[in-house]
């Protein structure tokens, strides 16, 4: 089964939409002062109404345009070159939603340096020597401007627990 | 109040160079903005004193929109948004072998823009300031309207989309506690949102990490291959003197450009791209038609006009964020956001209690004018390596810095979270056209637009009409519709005159 691909354009509006209804559930559902429910609408309906207004705009220059035999300006390349185009930003962001989940048990001087290597790799940098130069550079600078400078404290992770046991 | 201004200026005036280099070396850079690295360095300027931070800020901001010249000149290559424009001229300059006369015209236009825009936010802002002071809930209601509406109607994706990203923010802004009554908002019962969005890693989400994720999906050829410059060019002292010469000889162009600048600056949402093409149509109307053949390829005149109007922008770009509170760019809501954290009320009331800061800010930008044409003539020698930076090994080390800049705030991993949430948002959003500034605007200002239209509505005891009493309130409401229903109305008029006149 084969479904039509969705045009990214529609992202932001539907989201809109999904969290303008899932305020106004709660505004609902909820037990709220008149003045809040008030402003809360105030901001619900143009944000539905702009977000079908969008919809509907996106849906009918799509229909235009493939009346025409062209198409999508937002969707063009091919399937496959989309894809490869998609592809590093896909990779950074979920090694940056790892390091993030992984902060609090590994600790920030073991995931950052995991993160800048492995996507330094992953965006193509070859030369181990450059990699172990940037990564231990950056942990470093890292670490004096935001960990030492302001005397702020990072998730340090299992390193504060090996520390506490030895 | 400007003395003193002047006397905080000069005792930390250590900042404004550190800002110029920066600043320029940031612009250098293709695709990092200035907007997207003060986002990043958020966690920086929340540690340092706040006279200190916001200098700093505002002198990255206008070293950024010097330094793109390099990148325009010797690549064809914008290092921002503002930049496009300097390539018209630029480039075909640097390809007949006047590398070193075009980046000296771009130091100098940039220096006296810089300079005259200064010197008039310096005179006007206080006066602006005067007049915002009679500013009530009512009117700062009608102002954060006003400021988006501009940034959508100026946003090249279309007015609906500008409306939706900014009311989506609104309403991104009201998640926490309601700040009249106490209750929960839209926190999905998650504790770390009880007490609001996390604002710094939304921003830095929609600004910085969204660039990142932009630049990720690219080939990472050298920008200089990308180009099709075969040979390094080399940089002259005394070409870039007579740089300079080309552009004090032409006083008008400047002085032009400058007033564009400073005038589109002060509009909020505009910004250097619209200054810089404003300001070159113009240059290009007063020309003679000798001289306009050669804009495009080669003009002095489109480079001054371009260069002068992109710095004098950021004076401009000042003014309503000082006076009213409100951010007219990227660059200008950090600012905004330093200034919250920092204790200080952007707005009127900045020059009652603080306007020795407001004046600091406007000075060191005077200061920052002369670094930028010291620093920017040393930079000129060595600007081609600067260019050839490779953003390979940059995106995972900024990404890096992201994280920290959203952790850094409250000290809390799930706000890193938020920052990759709002990335990916703001990745979507910059794909398809939809204006990310908006969003960011509405983020920021949703609290203060709630306050003020809570307190409205109880002065006026629940009634509406308290919104059209006042003449203030009044004239802003016509000047709010004049923008809405000005530019589609002058365009109907204008095709309706064609018609008559072609029959």
């Amino acid at each position: 089964m084969k479904f039509r691909p969705v045009s990214g354009e529609l992202i932001v509006p539907v989201l809109a939409i999904a969290y303008a209804l899932f305020v106004w559930w709660e505004q609902k559902n909820g037990v709220y002062q008149a003045d809040t429910i008030l402003y809360m609408r105030m901001l619900i309906v143009p944000v539905a109404l702009l977000a079908l207004f969008v919809i509907a705009g996106s849906l009918y220059a799509a229909r235009r345009n493939a009346r025409r035999g062209g198409s999508d300006p937002g969707d063009a390349g091919s399937d496959s070159s989309k894809s490869r185009s998609f592809l590093r930003p896909a990779l950074l962001v979920c090694a940056a939603a790892g390091s993030v989940l992984s902060m609090d048990w590994l600790g920030y001087l073991i995931a950052f340096p995991l993160f800048v290597a492995l996507m330094l790799i992953a965006m193509g940098v070859r030369s181990a020597s450059r990699i172990l130069i940037i990564t231990v550079c950056t942990v470093l600078v890292l670490h004096i401007i935001f960990v030492e400078l302001p005397g702020r404290s990072f998730p340090s992770g299992v390193l504060s627990v090996l520390t506490k046991l030895s | 109040m400007m003395l003193e201004g002047l006397q905080l200026m000069l005792e930390n005036s250590w900042i404004v160079p550190v800002g110029v280099l920066f600043g320029m070396l940031i612009g250098a850079l293709p695709g990092l903005t200035s907007s997207g690295t003060l986002s990043i360095m958020l966690p920086i300027l929340m540690v340092l004193p706040a006279e200190v931070a916001l200098m700093l800020g505002v002198c990255i901001y206008a070293g950024a929109e010097m330094g793109n010249s390099f990148p325009s000149v010797m690549l064809n290559i914008p290092g921002t948004p503002g930049g496009a424009v300097t390539c018209f001229d630029g480039y075909p300059m640097m390809r007949r072998g006047e590398t070193a006369r075009a980046l000296g015209i771009c130091i100098m236009a940039s220096t006296l823009g810089g300079l005259v825009g200064s010197i008039a936010a310096i005179t006007l802002t206080p006066v602006i300031a005067n007049v915002a002071l009679r500013f009530g809930p009512v009117e700062i209601c009608i102002v954060v309207l006003f400021g988006l509406t501009i940034i959508a109607r100026l946003s090249s994706s279309g007015l609906a989309r500008g409306l939706l990203a900014g009311f989506f923010g609104l309403l991104l802004a009201t998640t926490g506690i309601d700040p009249t009554y106490g209750q929960l908002r839209g926190t999905f019962d998650v504790v770390y949102l009880f007490d609001g969005l996390p604002v710094v890693a939304a921003l830095i989400g929609l600004l910085g990490f969204s660039e990142v994720l932009m630049h990720a999906e690219k080939n990472f050829a050298r920008p200089g291959e990308s180009a099709g410059v075969q040979s390094t060019p080399r940089v002259s002292w005394r070409e870039v003197l007579r740089g300079f010469q080309d552009v004090l000889r032409k006083p008008s162009e400047w002085i032009r450009a400058s007033i564009v600048g400073l005038g589109i600056g002060a509009m909020p949402g505009a910004g250097a791209s619209v200054a810089t093409f404003v300001a070159y149509q113009q240059s290009h109307a007063f020309a003679s038609p000798d001289r306009k053949k050669r804009f495009g390829k080669g003009a002095h005149e489109g480079l001054i006009a371009a260069d002068t109007s992109n710095n004098a922008v950021v004076s401009g770009a000042l003014v309503p964020l000082l006076t009213l509170g409100i951010p007219g760019s990227g660059s200008m809501s950090v600012l905004l956001v330093v200034m919250s954290y920092h204790g200080l009320a952007a707005g009127p009331a900045l020059f009652t209690f603080n306007g020795d800061i407001a004046y600091a800010l406007l000075w060191s930008l005077c200061l920052a004018s002369g670094f930028v044409l010291a620093i920017g003539t040393m930079l000129a020698w060595f600007a081609w390596r600067i260019t050839l930076v490779q953003l390979n090994y940059m995106l995972p080390v900024v990404t890096v810095f992201c994280l920290l800049g959203a952790f850094a705030r409250n000290g809390y991993v799930f706000d890193m979270g938020v920052m990759v949430v709002f990335g990916v948002l703001g990745y979507v959003m910059k794909k398809h056209r939809y204006p990310v500034v908006a969003m960011v605007l509405g983020i920021i200002l949703g609290p203060l637009f709630e306050a003020n239209f809570m307190r409205s509505l109880r002065m006026g005891f629940g009634e509406f009409d308290i919104f059209w009493q006042s003449r203030m309130a009044v004239f802003l409401w016509a000047l709010f519709a004049l923008t809405l229903a000005g530019p589609p109305l002058a365009r109907r008029l204008r095709h309706v005159y064609e018609r008559v006149a072609g029959r």
